[in-house]
């Protein structure tokens, strides 16, 4: 038996603070189906098992059920889908799409009861709401059974750091139902869990796409092979995901050359347009900041797909006031000085006061000009 | 700076060379009368240290002399910091510009052309405008130090100006490079506040917040389409339940209808059963009947024959003794009657002893009433006697009545005051001579002679007065009151008249005797009274005549009745025995009466009962014999057919057939009663609630139907899509609006720190010159008017009187006092401008608004003034300039001389 596991697609994901770049990152988690279901064609997977939350919700717009089973239609076997928490089996949810219907290789699983597929049988677990503290997995009871069986349930494994139980499946979940594999859903990163045999007889498949900066480990799926029943089976994990959510960049000045390293690390960093960017600076700015700074934020705009540049950490150098001794005398300096008392003490207008200083900082580089 | 010099040639008035001077470094007072030149000689000190030398045009033109083609020249000395300079000015088409220093003992040439007048021009203003020159706002220092003609106010200060005012106070502002600065920074705050520092309309935050409200507001609206979608889900989720549960509950329906139909079909033959073993008993049952009812026919119409048969014959013996009784009680009742008749004749006896009875208790009533009758006619009779007596002397009596006495009394009385008031109005002379007097009267009520002997009195009376001649004594008159005494005695005689009229028909004025006349009136009329009193007490409301008739009447009667019996003629009977002995009578006669009409009524209620007895049982006696008779036909019809015998057997078979049909039903009964409740009757409940089950299933599938109908229809909408998208925006518009507000805020923090340094900053600049200038006002206008208040370019913009609370323009103040304030203030500016070289002050012809008194305070003030400053004054009042402290003066009219002059 061999088939393709993946989850977690998210199709209609929500995505904050990135601009005009949400659509973008809403598109190439479609282009990654496209991916997963091409590998999964060319890795001559039997089936593939989407292991919910395949929609990030049921009120996403239909073109994209559309849009999602048309991808799934395109591989060459079957496909056995559970709905999810995001997408939960409910009247007026994406699965009452006409789209799944008119489709013959595509399976909505609808009921935990077995269902044969090539090779075995597959015990599903479709999730009927949004939140549950029953374990999804308790009914399978597959220990009598010949051939090779497998699970298809979303929730999280027991042992994961959660304050409630959020469709708590227990480790030793394809022990206790009799299953030779349990494909899971629901947490974004690809994990592998080992029985006490050390064989890997549950997974997380990850999602297919990165959804956000820091997310570990995802942006998968996993080709798994079993050969017979009860022997252990053989997971690969193949890379779909499209975007790359680079690490946040957070760096802090303390002295003049400290830009420099940054634009310099900035500048090594493979450039895409898949790539999504964050970075914070802190601490001073010195002669010369400014228009460096500057200059980041356009080499940030022009490599990559998506970039965050956060300086509200920066103010001028406290030590170094050569600037302020560059503005006229009088009401202009004092003024400065003022302002950066005020900054310094910290207070309640210290946020507002230190942005004043950089706006005078600006005006003083434009003048001077 | 200071002037030492100045000489003009070809300038307006002045034809030839013209010097003024030596300048002593204090008080300068250069006079002369209108039109010597003391205007033209500042306007050529304006030109020669202010003017470019090369202009040209209309105003140039004017400064030559009047129809003349001569070049104006302008030569000025003047010591600046320690060097002194020598600067002369050609204008018009000998145009030209030199300056000379002295050095070493001479005049040195130094610079020429262009550059000689700026180096002059910029020891006095920083500023070279290209045109305008003329123009006060570009003089420089000698805004401050150089006042026109008549014209104390202080211009507009220039920037650099204020600027040398505020170096020269050591205090640093800003410097040229500032305003950049402070312009850019304006502009920048500009662009999101107003000049109020109100946010603008149109500023970007105001913009994304606008946009932050707008998508709330759809972000609201798609929530709730969102959650309107869970909602409609729940509800076809729970109406769907609701669906399965009616489905489940019909489907046990129709199973429970089905296990019915299987009962109801096996009932169903039961009944068949049941059915026909009733119709069996009932048939038998009907058999018996019939046979029991033939037999029992025969035998009940024997018995009742036999029973009749019994009855008529019992009946015969009664009937003869009820024959007798009732014989018996007709004649009882025949002998009642005789005995009720005999007694009731005796009713006429009792009935005429009771009016015996009557008639003697009437008769001996009306006796007494004839008797009351006649002592009452008699008792009025003599009370008709006495009124009659009494009337008949009250008619011959003369006497008043009470009011014509009364009447008389008032006239009376009327009469003596009269008289009284008479007496009181005469004078009265009582003479009582002591020999014989001759007295005639001349005026008085007895005019005319007398003569009084002594021992006699002679009373003279008048009115209005009296006089009385005396023989040998003389004449008196006496006079009084003047009371009409005529009028009073007109008035006595007519009361008199009146009052005899009233007393004549009595015959006596005497009213003593009236009133006892009137007594005895009154008397008599009391008398009268009381008799028509008594009287009319006795006949009451009728007449005598009417008392007499009732007593005829009653006598008429009495005689009637002793015409009936005349025995009480003489004895008059004894009422009460009469009475009680037909009472009696009566009694008697009554109790026997009743006595009989009871026993008559006993016989015939006896007859009546054994009449009765008799007729009931003979009518009974005769029916019996009638149904005896109709029983014997009935038994005869019946038996005609088939006879007793075989009517009882009839009967045995008919109920042996009847107790097997009876077992029969009893077995189909128990079986059909295992049944319980009809089960059709059940099938009918069961098909009841199938219909209505199926009608809720048919409600909840629509409903279901619709509500899944209106879910899909806003799933379609994909509304979890359009909420990602808006909070997407929504995340984008706040991440601006923060950034935004923070560079506003900033912004406006900036301004207003810039603002308010600036503001701290001028307000100490600008004391100083606040305090000379208020200082020296003081000291001219005395403290009325307060400080002067300065603006942050020096110029004086107000005071502040210290009895109201806040600054008045200078506006408000009058025309002396505004020159005093203005020569204040630059007085005050010119001392701070002196502290670092000596400055010239120039003023021509000024102050002439103020009155002597204040002016001579001026004066004091020059002359300390003089001391640090140079003061040149133009003037065409010598005379308010004389005698001041060590002033040198310079009469223009002397130094022009005639030659010098057009």
């Amino acid at each position: 038996m061999k088939f393709l596991h993946t989850a977690d697609w998210q199709i209609g994901m929500k995505a904050l603070h990135l601009g005009a770049a949400g659509q973008r990152v809403r598109e190439e988690r479609l282009a990654a189906a496209r991916r997963v279901v091409a590998l999964a064609n060319d890795r001559d997977a039997e089936f593939m098992l989407v292991a919910g939350d395949t929609f990030e919700d049921n009120g996403v717009e239909r073109i994209l059920i559309q849009k999602t089973a048309d991808i799934l239609r395109e591989f060459k076997g079957p496909v056995y889908i559970i709905p999810g928490n995001h997408d939960p089996l409910v009247p007026g949810s994406v699965w009452e799409h006409p789209s799944w219907a008119s489709t013959a290789n595509l399976h909505i699983l609808k009921e935990p009861e077995p269902v044969e597929v090539p090779g075995g049988l597959l015990f599903p677990c479709p999730i009927m709401e949004k939140h549950s503290n029953a374990n999804p997995a308790g009914w399978i009871n597959a220990g009598g059974k010949k051939e090779i069986c497998i699970g298809l349930a979303h929730g999280t494994v027991e042992g994961l750091p959660l304050d409630d139980p959020d469709f708590p499946i227990p480790r030793n979940a394809p022990a206790a139902g009799g299953l030779d594999y349990l494909a899971l859903g629901h947490w974004h990163s690809t994990a592998p869990y080992k029985d006490n045999q050390g064989k890997e007889t549950m997974a997380y498949a990850g999602t297919h796409e990165t959804t956000r900066s820091g997310e570990r480990d995802s942006g998968n799926a996993l080709l798994v092979e079993i050969t017979g029943r009860g022997a252990a089976p053989r997971l690969e994990i193949l890379h779909t995901g499209g975007l790359q959510w680079l690490p946040l960049i957070e760096r802090n000045l303390d002295n003049p050359d400290s830009l420099d390293r940054v634009k310099k690390e900035i500048e090594l960093l493979e450039a895409c347009d898949t790539s999504i960017i964050q970075v914070k600076l802190s601490g001073f700015l010195y002669e010369g900041h400014q228009e460096k700074i500057d200059h980041l934020a356009d080499i940030l705009k022009s490599r990559f797909l998506h970039h965050q540049l956060d300086i509200s950490g920066l103010t001028p150098t406290p030590d170094d006031d050569r600037w302020i001794s560059s503005l006229p005398e009088g009401v202009i300096q004092k003024t400065a000085r003022t302002l950066a008392e005020e900054w310094k003490s910290g207070g309640e207008t210290s946020g507002v006061a230190r942005e004043a200083i950089m706006q005078l900082f600006r005006l003083s580089r434009e003048v001077q000009t | 700076m200071i002037f030492r010099n100045i000489t003009l040639k070809a300038w307006r008035n002045f034809l030839g060379e013209t010097s003024v001077g030596p300048f002593s470094d204090g008080l300068n007072i250069i006079y002369g009368p209108n039109g010597t030149g003391k205007s033209t000689l500042f306007e050529a000190l304006q030109f020669a240290m202010l003017n470019p030398f090369k202009s040209s045009g209309k105003d140039m033109d004017t400064i030559q002399p009047w129809g003349r083609s001569l070049t104006p020249s302008v030569t000025v000395e003047f010591a600046c910091k320690d060097d002194s300079y020598q600067i002369s000015k050609t204008f018009l088409s000998g145009c030209a510009c030199e300056v000379r220093r002295f050095e070493n003992g001479n005049w040195q040439p130094y610079k020429d052309g262009s550059s000689a007048h700026e180096f002059v021009r910029e020891m006095i203003s920083k500023e070279a405008p290209g045109r305008g020159l003329a123009k006060q706002e570009h003089w420089g220092l000698a805004q401050i130090l150089w006042a026109p003609q008549g014209n104390m106010q202080l211009p507009s200060l220039s920037g650099s100006m204020v600027e040398d005012i505020r170096r020269a106070l050591g205090v640093q502002v800003t410097d040229s490079s500032s305003g950049p600065f402070e312009k850019r920074i304006e502009e920048f705050y500009s662009q999101y506040y107003t000049d109020n520092s109100k946010e603008k309309k149109d500023f970007p935050l105001k913009r994304l917040r606008q946009e932050l409200a707008e998508v709330e507001v759809r972000l609201a609206e798609i929530r709730e389409e969102n959650q309107k979608l869970e909602n409609l889900s729940r509800k076809v989720e729970d109406l769907a339940g609701s669906r399965r549960q009616l489905e489940q509950h019909r489907k046990e329906l129709d199973n429970a209808k089905s296990i019915k139909e299987r009962q109801a079909e096996a009932y169903n033959k039961e009944k068949t059963g049941y059915e026909k073993a009733k119709s069996g008993k009932e048939t038998a049952e009907l058999r018996y009947n019939n046979a029991s009812n033939g037999l029992s026919a025969v035998e009940s119409l024997e018995s009742k024959q036999n029973e009749l048969k019994a009855k008529t014959e019992k009946n015969i013996p009664i009937l003869n003794d009820l024959e007798k009784e009732v014989k018996n009680r007709e004649k009882q009742e025949e002998e009642g009657k005789e005995r009720r008749e005999s007694i009731g004749k005796q009713l006429v006896d009792v009935d005429n002893a009771m009016k015996t009875a009557n008639d003697a208790k009437e008769y001996l009533g009306k006796r007494e009433a004839l008797e009351r009758f006649e002592a009452k006619i008699r008792a009025a009779e003599e009370y008709q006697n006495k009124i009659r007596e009494s009337k008949e002397q009250l008619n011959a009596l003369i006497a008043p009545t009470p009011k014509e006495l009364k009447k008389i009394r008032k006239c009376r009385g009327e009469l003596d005051a009269l008289t009284i008031q008479l007496n009181a109005s005469l004078i009265i002379l009582e003479i009582e001579p002591e020999i014989e007097l001759n007295l005639k009267v001349e005026a008085g009520e007895l005019e005319g002679k007398s003569s009084i002997k002594p021992g006699s009195k002679a009373l003279i009376k008048g009115s209005p007065r009296i006089i009385a001649q005396i023989s040998g004594v003389g004449r008196l008159s006496a006079s009084g009151p003047a009371v009409d005494a005529q009028q009073l005695r007109e008035e006595l005689s007519g009361k008199q008249e009146e009052f005899d009229t009233l007393c004549a028909p009595f015959n006596t004025n005497d009213v003593n005797e009236l009133e006892t006349m009137q007594a005895g009136r009154d008397k008599l009329e009391k008398v009268t009274g009381e008799a028509i009193a008594k009287l009319e007490g006795i006949l009451g409301d009728e007449s005598l005549d009417d008392h007499k008739g009732r007593a005829l009447r009653t006598l008429a009667e009495i005689t009637q009745l002793n015409s009936r019996y005349p025995a009480w003629e003489k004895s008059p009977p004894d009422a009460g025995s009469l009475s009680m002995a037909a009472v009696e009578f009566k009694t008697k006669f009554e109790q026997a009466k009743t006595d009989a009409e009871s026993a008559l009524a006993t016989a015939t209620a006896a007859l009546a009962s054994a009449r009765e007895q008799y007729i009931a049982l003979n009518a009974e006696n005769q029916t019996q014999l009638a149904q005896l008779d109709q029983t014997g036909r009935e038994l005869t019809a019946l038996l005609e057919r088939k006879g007793k015998q075989e009517l009882q057997k009839e009967k045995n078979e008919a109920s042996i057939q009847w107790t097997s049909a009876c077992a029969q039903f009893d077995v189909a009964e128990k079986n059909l009663a295992a049944y319980g409740m009809d089960p059709e009757e059940d099938l009918e409940g069961i098909n009841r609630q199938i219909n209505e089950l199926n009608t809720q299933l048919d409600n909840k599938r629509e409903e279901e139907n619709i509500t899944r109908g209106k879910l899909e229809s806003i799933a379609a909408k994909g509304p979890y899509t359009l909420l990602c998208r808006l909070e997407e925006q929504k995340a984008d518009i706040q991440a601006k609006i923060t950034v935004e507000d923070t560079r506003m805020k900033a912004i406006s923090l900036l301004k207003k720190t810039m603002s308010s340094i600036k503001e701290a900053m001028v307000q100490t600049i600008s004391q100083p010159v606040q305090k000379a200038a208020s200082r020296t006002l003081a000291r001219i206008a005395g403290s009325g008017l307060g400080a002067i208040a300065v603006s942050d370019s020096f110029y004086p913009i107000g005071v502040q009187p210290p009895v109201i609370n806040h600054s008045i323009t200078l506006e408000d103040v009058s025309g002396g006092e505004k020159e005093q304030v203005y020569f204040a203030t630059r007085l005050a500016l010119a001392e701070i401008l002196a502290g670092r070289e000596r400055q010239a002050v120039v003023m021509d012809d000024v102050l002439t608004a103020t009155d002597m008194g204040r002016f001579v305070r001026i004066q004091r003030i020059l002359e300390e003034l003089a001391q640090k400053i140079q003061i040149i004054i133009l003037t065409c009042h010598k005379e308010k300039y004389l005698g001041m402290k060590n002033a040198a003066y310079f009469d223009l009219e002397s130094i022009i001389g005639d030659d010098a002059r057009t």
